[in-house]
């Protein structure tokens, strides 16, 4: 009998080290998930709110600059990308097509003195600027979690836990290379206006 | 051995150039004031007053606003070196999350320097995107762009100082939010201002009550101590309470 209770005594010891090792690891790879999750949520606010700003802003382009149909249309195509995104790849690259076709709006802007200094527009205009900096933000602190969180996936002994109960790397939400610089508003001759 | 302690040199040197270039770009914060004019471009008597209204409305809502103004960003974004100087410096209560920081750039060259208000997340609503741009244009630009800093600083100060005032429904000492036409001549205004305080003299003369009422506006420190500004002092600097922003705000180029 004693015998026995030798191996037995080293087993269970074993056990419980390792529950020990493992239970704050399991506990540590919830909570990191949970911040991601949390901070996703952050940046799909702002995504959310781009998306809703952009229908005004289209109204207020046509009421100026009706026959600018290109600017619209790429516009209006960006965001229905932007909706129908659904990894944070896809959403990042549908922003960056957003970027791009608003960068592309206030080049045309600027043959447009009306529409330019048109209160309804410099304010949605400020708006989507603004959340396009809050964007930034969301996804700096997202992907800092991401980074935290793909630590403890991939190293020992996370990376055994992680495989057990399924665990997966997280996607960072990357900015295409040069959409780092949000489009920036300028107003300033138009401001004496 | 000798490449491992060769590669790790190589890593410890490119963390140590890289943290050196982030804090060369970011500016620390100077202790007991609220406005820090790096750029040089403010006199004394406006940084003292709008740091006096700063430091009123910091101990009476915990809300913070700041100025900072710099010789150039370095061809950063504006909005994003605002927002991470409110989260670095921790401008506004930390709970509440409530600073201002109204920053500006004058090494840029005429038509390329930076304006921008940015603002922490408890003060979103009071101050959208839409109304900070608006408060840039009808409150900073017009005075900027003809050279007069001091001004613009002042007017947009106030603007943004009556809104975080009124959300916080708070009544203390408040600065002059001058209008942008100039509808009442200063002559009118210093007139009113005479006859106000003849009529405030003669009237306090019959009672007798208060000793020496000399129509300034009250500062709530001074009152009970009569050393002026001094008093007030002694409150202290309440600021960089741990705030932080989700990077709201609006910016100019002017």
């Amino acid at each position: 009998m004693k015998k026995l209770l030798g191996p037995v005594g080293i087993i269970i010891i074993i056990l419980v080290g390792l529950a020990l090792l493992f239970i704050p690891k399991y506990n540590s790879l919830v909570t990191a998930e949970e911040n991601v999750d949390s901070k996703w949520a952050q940046v799909e606010n702002q995504l959310q709110r781009r998306y809703d700003l952009i229908p005004n802003l289209v109204e207020s382009v046509k009421g100026y600059a009706n026959h600018e149909q290109e600017v619209i249309a790429s516009i209006t195509q960006a965001r229905a990308q932007m909706g129908s995104a659904n990894t944070p790849e896809e959403q990042a690259l549908a922003n960056d097509a957003l970027n791009g076709a608003l960068s592309r709006l206030l080049v045309v802007v600027e043959n447009y003195p009306n529409l330019k200094a048109d209160a309804n527009f410099r304010q949605l205009m400020d708006e989507l600027a603004g959340t396009e900096n809050r964007l930034a933000v969301a996804r700096e602190d997202y992907n800092n979690e991401v980074q935290g969180f793909n630590k403890i996936v991939k190293r020992f002994p996370g990376n055994l836990i992680a495989g057990m109960f399924g665990f997966e790397q997280k996607e960072y939400f990357k900015a295409a290379a040069g959409a780092e610089q949000a489009p920036s508003v300028d107003f300033s001759e138009s401001g004496k206006q | 051995m000798n490449r491992f302690t060769w590669l790790f040199a190589i890593v410890y040197f490119a963390f140590v150039v890289n943290i050196g270039v982030t804090q060369a770009a970011m500016p620390k914060p100077m202790e007991n004031t609220y406005i820090h004019d790096f750029a040089n471009v403010l006199s004394t008597p406006v940084k003292d007053e709008l740091n006096h209204y700063s430091e009123q409305l910091d101990n009476g809502t915990g809300a913070e606003i700041m100025v900072v103004t710099l010789d150039s960003l370095n061809g950063q974004d504006a909005k994003m070196f605002a927002t991470k100087i409110i989260r670095e410096w921790g401008i506004g209560d930390k709970e509440k999350n409530n600073g201002v920081l109204i920053l500006a750039t004058f090494g840029q060259g005429e038509g390329n320097n930076d304006v921008v208000i940015s603002v922490g997340q408890g003060l979103e609503g009071a101050l959208p995107d839409g109304k900070l741009g608006r408060i840039l244009d009808s409150a900073f630009y017009p005075y900027a762009s003809t050279g007069e800093i001091g001004k613009a600083f002042q007017t947009t100060y106030a603007e943004v100082f009556q809104t975080v005032a009124q959300e916080y429904n708070w009544d203390g000492d408040k600065p002059e939010q001058q209008e942008a036409d100039e509808s009442m001549p200063t002559w009118v205004f210093i007139l009113l201002i005479i006859i106000v305080l003849i009529v405030i003299t003669f009237s306090s003369n019959g009672g007798g009550g208060g000793p020496r009422s000399r129509g300034r506006r009250g500062y709530p420190g001074s009152f009970g101590g009569g050393f002026g500004s001094g008093g007030s002092r002694g409150g202290g600097f309440g600021g960089f309470g741990g705030g932080s922003s989700a990077g709201g705000g609006a910016s100019r180029k002017f």
